[in-house]
């Protein structure tokens, strides 16, 4: 029996009512219930997102969505149905469908996957899932790998996957499967971050004390996702603890951050609230400032920090709202000031930028089969730089102060909301439907002059390109369906579109992921999706940098497009899960400053030409395969990834039109992770990475020529002409990198102190190639290294 | 047993620092090595009609590691014909010197050939052939530009901006250039003003405050010239292309009075202007670490060079 619990489902479009009528026609003939609610740790009562819900029974299960609600149709009668997630005990239930229940689950952590009662099948494996190229690494794991100057960070701990990779050294900017780093849809709680790096790209924004879930979905995207090419990164930020106040904190070399959680109103209402600040500043700024002469003073300033907030409140049986917020800011200059008799002299200059986002939700059960989550947000993102000179002369009324300034400013701004539904009509459909609009606007760089000598000769002007404003909608279907016993599939469509400048995209594209499980246990896993962007970073290749411009496709630039194409195995062996890819990938639409442009080129166009006119549009391929052996949990756990992957671009406009090496094409990828418990008081972890070196562009070549003077006259130069595009390589980067950590029990917590090596083996790696001379005067290229051997000391607590 | 493990640990780290102390001095972690380079033939001529000399640049290539300079082969000689007949041709006695990058001391050796009367090349394409004793001749073609069409307005005081240091006086000259449809037109445009030197007057850019935002001029320092280039309004009347001159009339410091201004326009054959814009954004580049690298125009037969040629008009403006 098919259940409409609720009145809105009779509403329901007449093809979603045929679907499900005409595909389900075993759906009638036994009669059945479903069995809602949620999956929540039974100690802060925090939802568990994709825990599996398992009935032996009728070899049938399910997975808690992202916000731990679950639902499963169950045989009429007393059913044993079992609830597990990693790093929890099982928990066996016994229901007596009579109707349809609602059951909320709590689980105990803490206890080993080898203690827990299990059942065969019991856990949605590897082999079980039908989304493939999508990892997840648990967040505790990740606190225990090895760190630079001890600060966690999530997106580095990515780079270890088969599939990701870094760009350049320290990066945390992430490439993945040959794509570029805007093609990755960064999800903080569902809403997306445009710029994720502190420091220039050496830390990433994601303070791991307060993230619950982190995962990342490189190819093979179910229709609910789009707006990028390359891959899907969800972080779920902590929701809090819902029954006592509890923290955890940390001072380690660079930053110190501090976390608090807590009931608003027990078991209905909680808050998680963190933030992280570095103070080299604070420790270097005094030095500094002693050591400047009497007459002038100095004030560098280099810092960031960023706060995460989110409140969680369960108002009803049937609705929850959580609101959570991101800000982060960078800040990095010098402010010099100086006097000279009557004279003072001040000038600021430096750089900026800041992100924000801030998303409010809503949770919905319309009935035990529908769900539904409302989404509004709004995402900010603002990069500044210039310098602010003033002199002052005189006292009193005869002061006369001189200003010059230039201050430049880009940066994004969204604002939108998104609908998603979860359908559950029986155990062999799962059903999700939805849509998205988002109002973004672009600020591609503007320059404010002010001059201000004396009042006949001052000046306050803005130069560069206006905003740019554009809406972006989408909507999409998708349904994870078992067509037969062993086969499963995962098939979609999202459409979406962009308003912009008078001129429209549309697109459709078609998602399908099948799952075979054959006898042996294995799976056979294929994917097709069709990926549009809207949205380019215009970025050089060689650096992340804040100066990165986030762009809108046009009526001149066009949207990026891909397909990728995906096959692989998956098998658990014991206690490990292996996973063996392959994929191909096609771009286009990729958009790149033409030869010669850069941020400058773009930012300062100084004869009536805009952005556009500094960029060209190609394409690109990339094709590999990858695997990874993953063991998750037990004294000792890790991972090795490995990819083999080829990536190339194409533009009419570079290389004289000729295919080259993409900057990150990497041959060879190699990631091995190990953490160990010694004891309970004792944790070693170890990472080691090899890859081959970074593609680049070296000058080759000199001949003499002649060129014009100011004189009218010809002059001989001697040019220096690079090489094809990205026909050098760098030395292949390794590393090691090792951690300590001792844990000790105390009244209220625990305590840790860590110690980590980055670098242990000191590998000075190449950062860097520029020209140089040998000891014997004869000119070479050499490569320069930036992080040697580092070792580094943090302290954590939790209560 | 934790302490028993680690402290081989902090012994290998120790060693490890220590190995690692070099490295970590200089920061140097390896050299690249490139790939021999096989040397070839590079040969420039950019010939505009009334010079007084023809000037025809040939060194050899060489990687850019290479301990010796990139220097002219022994024995080099050049033609430029036009329908298989010779209008140019410089022999191996013509060697001279020019000077580098504009400087006064040092100086590389060329084709130098002083003309019996200005020069006046063919309408047409012409053809560079460059041969050096027991390699492959170097070629290249361009076609020569006829004699540009101009129509320039010049307004006296502008404009007049009062400041601190004075009045800045801004004159414009307007200029109209003709832009054949189907026909690739580029100009190189020098607004001069000359200082009388002696019997010889000498020429100078005009200091200017031209306007940025129109997107038809484009200052190009290579040529050091302001470029018109129809690429994108094929067809259309160039007109109203307004370039200035600022000066100050009165109380700031030392201001020579030019004796005249003029107006000069090069006609470009569409390989000197594809040269011209190549080497701005080459330079651009290289000048910019976070520029993506660019090479730079070549239409000669070894890839390597380049050959443009212009014809001039030359307008007095006062």
């Amino acid at each position: 029996m098919l259940h409409l619990s609720w009145p809105f489902l009779r509403h329901l479009p007449l093809p979603v009512l045929v679907w499900t009528a005409c595909c389900f026609p075993a759906l009638a003939q036994q009669e059945t219930f479903i069995l809602s609610g949620y999956v929540q740790d039974a100690g802060s009562g925090e939802q568990l997102l994709g825990a599996t819900v398992w009935h032996a029974a009728t070899s049938s299960g399910t997975a808690a969505n992202v916000y731990g609600r679950y639902s499963i149709v169950l045989p009429k009668g007393k059913q044993e149905v079992l609830f597990s997630y990693l790093g929890y005990a099982a928990a066996k239930m016994e229901v007596n469908m009579t109707q349809n229940l609602k059951l909320d689950v709590n689980l105990t952590p803490g206890l080993q996957l080898g203690e827990a009662v299990v059942e065969s099948g019991a856990s949605e494996g590897i082999e079980e899932r039908v989304q493939m190229s999508k990892i997840e690494v648990p967040v505790e794991q990740i606190k225990r790998l090895p760190a630079i100057a001890g600060e966690v960070d999530l997106l580095k701990s990515l780079q270890l996957l088969p599939g990701v990779q870094s760009g350049n050294e320290g990066s945390s900017g992430i490439y993945v499967r040959g794509g570029s780093p805007d093609q990755n849809l960064i999800l903080l709680d569902g809403v997306p971050l445009y710029s994720v790096s502190h420091l220039f790209g050496f830390f990433s924004v994601f303070n791991a004390d307060a993230v619950r879930n982190i995962s990342i979905t490189k190819g093979g995207y179910p229709a609910r996702f789009g707006g990028r090419l390359s891959s899907i990164l969800e972080v779920t930020m902590k929701e809090g603890h819902k029954k006592e106040i509890h923290g955890a904190g940390s001072i380690s070399m660079l930053a110190s951050k501090l976390t608090l959680e807590g009931p608003l109103v027990k078991d209905k209402a909680s808050f998680m609230i963190s933030g992280r600040r570095t103070y080299l500043d604070l420790l270097v700024n005094p030095i500094i400032r002693a050591s400047s002469p009497d007459d002038a003073q100095v004030d560098p300033r280099y810092f960031f920090h960023d706060l995460n907030a989110k409140i969680n409140w369960r108002i009803g049986e049937r609705d929850r709202l959580y609101l959570s917020t991101f800000q982060g800011v960078d800040d990095f200059g010098v402010r010099t000031k100086s006097e000279y008799a009557d004279s003072r002299e001040e000038i600021d200059l430096g750089l900026d930028w800041r992100n924000a986002v801030l998303a409010l939700r809503w949770n919905h059960e319309w009935g035990p089969q529908l769900f539904s989550n409302l989404t509004l947000m709004k995402s900010r993102y603002d990069f500044n730089t210039g310098f602010d000179y003033s002199e002052s002369t005189g006292n009193g009324p005869d002061m006369s102060t001189t200003r010059f300034a230039s201050l430049y400013n880009s940066g994004i701004r969204d604002l939108g909301g998104r609908i998603d539904f979860d359908f559950a009509p029986n155990n062999r459909h799962f059903i999700r439907f939805g849509g998205n609009v988002t109002r973004h606007t672009f600020k591609p760089g503007a320059t404010q002059v002010i001059l201000n000598a004396t009042d006949e000769f001052a000046f306050d002007t803005i130069l560069g390109s206006p905003d740019l404003f554009s809406t972006e909608a989408f909507l999409y279907a998708e349904d994870e369906i078992e067509l037969t016993e062993g086969l499963k599939a995962n098939i979609g469509l999202h459409a979406s579109t962009l308003f912009v400048e008078g001129t429209n995209y549309s697109s459709l594209q078609p998602r399908v992921a099948l799952n075979k499980r054959l006898a042996s246990g294995m799976a056979l896993k294929a994917s097709y999706a069709e990926m549009t962007q809207f949205v380019n970073l215009l970025t050089n290749e060689g650096l992340t940098l804040p100066t990165d411009l986030w762009l809108p496709s046009t009526s001149r630039i066009r949207p990026q497009q891909s397909r990728q194409f995906a096959l692989g195995m998956a098998k658990k062996l014991s206690e490990f899960e292996l996973s063996v890819e392959g994929y191909y990938k096609d771009m286009d639409g990729l958009l790149s400053y033409k030869e010669g442009a850069s941020f400058g080129a773009a930012a300062f166009q100084n004869n009536g030409s805009t952005w556009e006119d500094a960029v060209t549009q190609g394409e690109g391929t990339s094709y590999g395969a990858e695997l990874l052996l993953q063991k998750k949990e037990g004294r000792t756990s890790g991972w090795v990834g490995y990819t083999l992957s080829w990536t190339d671009r194409q533009f009419d406009d570079i290389n004289s039109g000729n295919r080259f090496p993409f900057t990150y094409d990497r041959r060879h990828d190699l990631s091995v992770v190990l953490i160990h418990e010694i004891s309970d008081r004792w944790t070693l972890g170890a990472t080691w990475v090899y890859g081959t070196g970074r593609a680049l562009t070296l000058n080759e070549v000199q001949y003499g020529s002649l060129l014009p003077d100011f004189d009218g006259g010809l002059s001989a130069v001697t040019f220096e002409v690079p090489s094809d595009r990205n026909s050098y390589r760098l030395s292949p980067y390794h590393r090691l990198d090792v951690s300590a950590t001792r844990t000790k029990e105390v009244k209220h917590g625990e305590r840790s102190l860590v110690l980590s090596v980055y670098n242990a083996y000191n590998n000075l790696n190449p950062f860097i190639a520029l020209p140089s001379t040998n000891d014997q005067g004869n000119p070479v290229i050499r490569e320069y290294g930036l992080f040697p051997f580092i070792p580094s000391v943090a302290w954590q607590f939790a209560f | 047993m934790a302490i028993r493990i680690l402290n081989p640990l902090v012994l290998l780290a120790g060693l490890a620092v220590l190995v690692g102390c070099e490295k970590w001095a200089d920061g140097v972690v390896n050299e690249i090595e490139f790939p021999e380079h096989q040397s070839t033939t590079a040969a420039s001529c950019i010939l505009t009609t009334g010079d007084s000399t023809a000037i025809l640049s040939v060194t050899n290539t060489a990687s850019l590691l290479s301990v010796s300079p990139v220097d002219m082969p022994d024995g080099v000689s050049a033609t430029i014909e036009h329908n298989g007949v010779v209008v140019l041709s410089w022999g191996t006695e013509d060697v001279g010197l020019i000077t580098v990058d504009g400087g006064f001391t040092s100086a590389q050796d060329v084709l130098l050939l002083a003309l019996d009367a200005p020069l006046s090349l063919p309408v047409g394409d012409l053809e560079l052939k460059v041969n050096i004793p027991g390699e492959e001749p170097l070629t290249a073609s361009a076609t020569q530009p006829g004699i540009p069409e101009v129509a320039s307005e010049f307004v006296l005081g502008a404009d007049t901006l009062t400041t601190t240091w004075g009045n800045e006086v801004t004159d414009e000259l307007l200029v109209e250039l003709v832009n054949r449809e189907g026909i690739r037109d580029a100009f190189a445009l020098h607004f001069q003003e000359g200082f009388l030197v002696g019997n010889d007057t000498t020429w100078q850019m005009v200091p200017n405050k031209s306007d940025f935002s129109d997107p038809r001029l484009d200052f190009v320092s290579s040529c050091a010239c302001w470029m018109v280039d129809d690429q994108n309004v094929d067809g259309q009347v160039l007109d109203d292309l307004v370039l200035t001159r600022i000066r100050w009339d009165e109380g700031y410091g030392y201001y020579e009075t030019p004796s005249v201004l003029r107006l000069v326009v090069d006609q470009l054959s569409p390989s000197l202007a594809d040269f011209y814009r190549s080497v701005e954004t080459h330079q651009s580049a290289q000048n910019n670490p976070f520029a993506n690298p660019s090479g730079i125009y070549s239409n000669t037969s070894t890839g390597y060079g380049h050959f443009g040629l212009a014809a001039r008009r030359t307008v007095l403006i006062q």
